[in-house]
């Protein structure tokens, strides 16, 4: 069957894709072994739609097809929600990253209005922040 | 106007070109230090506020206005004998005499931060959907009743130089007055409210936040409660 070529290339790439971008922490390897799972299931489903139906019809769904389906729905909602708190921790790097340079780029402005005292070294503020610290590390990577 | 030399004036700017110079000298007559947070304006906003005798700290990009206000404390705070630091509104709603009568509290000893309400005196200036609104978003959010806060987001604050340093304003966007009471509700701070009042010009309102913006703040508090 051509469709089922086809998706189990699709599977495949994923796969290596997946595998491939490794820049992730340990907290990362739960998310990538669920998603390897949902994978093999997938190409299991493909290859023995029977044993789909059966299970569907053992958790209480009328098709196989329709389990799929709900499995999608699910794994769709999860690289939402999992694509939301990296876009925002990234948002907040990218926060920190433009308030360093702000700052930086102020100390020289307002010195040069003659605001602020000539000698003055670039203060705290600026060191003072690191730009990965803690919670907001890079532990969300996916 | 040297008794207002550790006092630190934080304006988040934000294509404010047709009344911010005017706000900021206005400020300046009481208050000598300001510092303004141009938060990526498109229009003259910076051009403007080098015009006056302002500090200007610019974001290169948009980020928001929690973005800026924390921008701008961190500023303040490098700077030699900051003490006071008071959140101000660029549109110039903000009255300079209220932020005198909250520099009092603070200076007696009564309290770590001062915010400014519109409700604890007369509210007839605001309108009333807005105060529909406001009152809402009190109602929602327990922080605030737990602080008995009547207004939730108000951006006239003062606050001492121990709580700016320990404070961080993560929310970038409008969701930080909600955040900024969230830490203080939870902190050992003093908090009082003091009544204020705001004025609604044309230029305000058109400015101003929308109510709409209410569903997005929503959205916002309750993730980071969920994630962090």
């Amino acid at each position: 069957m051509l469709i089922q070529i086809l998706l189990l290339l699709c599977i495949a790439t994923l796969l290596v894709v997946f595998i491939r971008s490794r820049h992730g922490v340990r907290l990362q390897a739960s998310k990538r072994i669920g998603f390897i799972l949902f994978l093999v299931a997938n190409a299991y489903a493909v290859i023995r739609p029977n044993d789909l139906t059966r299970v569907a019809h053992i958790v209480g769904v009328g098709r196989g097809a329709d389990l799929v389906l709900y499995a999608l729905v699910v794994a769709f909602t999860f690289s939402v929600v999992n694509f939301y708190l990296r876009q925002r921790e990234l948002k907040q790097r990218l926060t920190q990253l433009a308030r360093a340079v702000a700052l930086r780029e102020a100390e020289l402005v307002n010195r040069d209005r003659g605001l602020l005292p000539q000698a003055l070294l670039l203060t705290n503020a600026v060191a003072d922040e690191p730009v990965a610290a803690g919670v907001d590390g890079p532990g969300r990577e996916a | 106007m040297s008794d207002n030399d550790d006092v630190w004036i934080v304006i988040p700017v934000y294509n404010e070109a047709t009344v911010v110079a005017d706000v900021v000298t206005h400020v300046r007559q009481t208050f000598p230090n300001v510092v303004c947070v141009d938060d990526g304006s498109a229009d003259e906003s910076a051009a403007r506020i080098l015009g006056t005798g302002a500090h200007l700290v610019r974001h290169p990009v948009n980020l928001g206005q929690g973005a800026a206000l924390e921008t701008g404390l961190r500023y303040a705070l490098a700077r030699h004998g900051a003490r006071y630091f008071v959140t101000f509104d660029a549109d110039g709603q903000h009255q300079v005499p209220d932020v005198v009568r909250m520099l009092d509290v603070v200076r007696s000893g009564r309290a770590d931060v001062v915010l400014g309400s519109r409700f604890l005196g007369s509210a007839a200036s605001v309108p009333w959907l807005k105060r529909l609104a406001l009152r809402t978003a009190v109602l929602l959010s327990p922080t605030t009743r737990r602080l008995r806060l009547t207004d939730a987001h108000n951006g006239l604050r003062v606050f001492t130089r121990p709580v700016v340093e320990r404070l961080r304003i993560n929310q970038e966007g409008m969701a930080h007055a909600s955040e900024i009471i969230s830490v203080l509700a939870r902190s050992p701070w003093q908090v009082v409210e003091i009544p204020v009042t705001i004025l609604y010009t044309d230029y305000s309102r058109a400015k101003g936040q929308s109510l709409i913006n209410g569903v997005n703040i929503l959205f916002d508090i309750s993730v980071r409660n969920r994630s962090s």
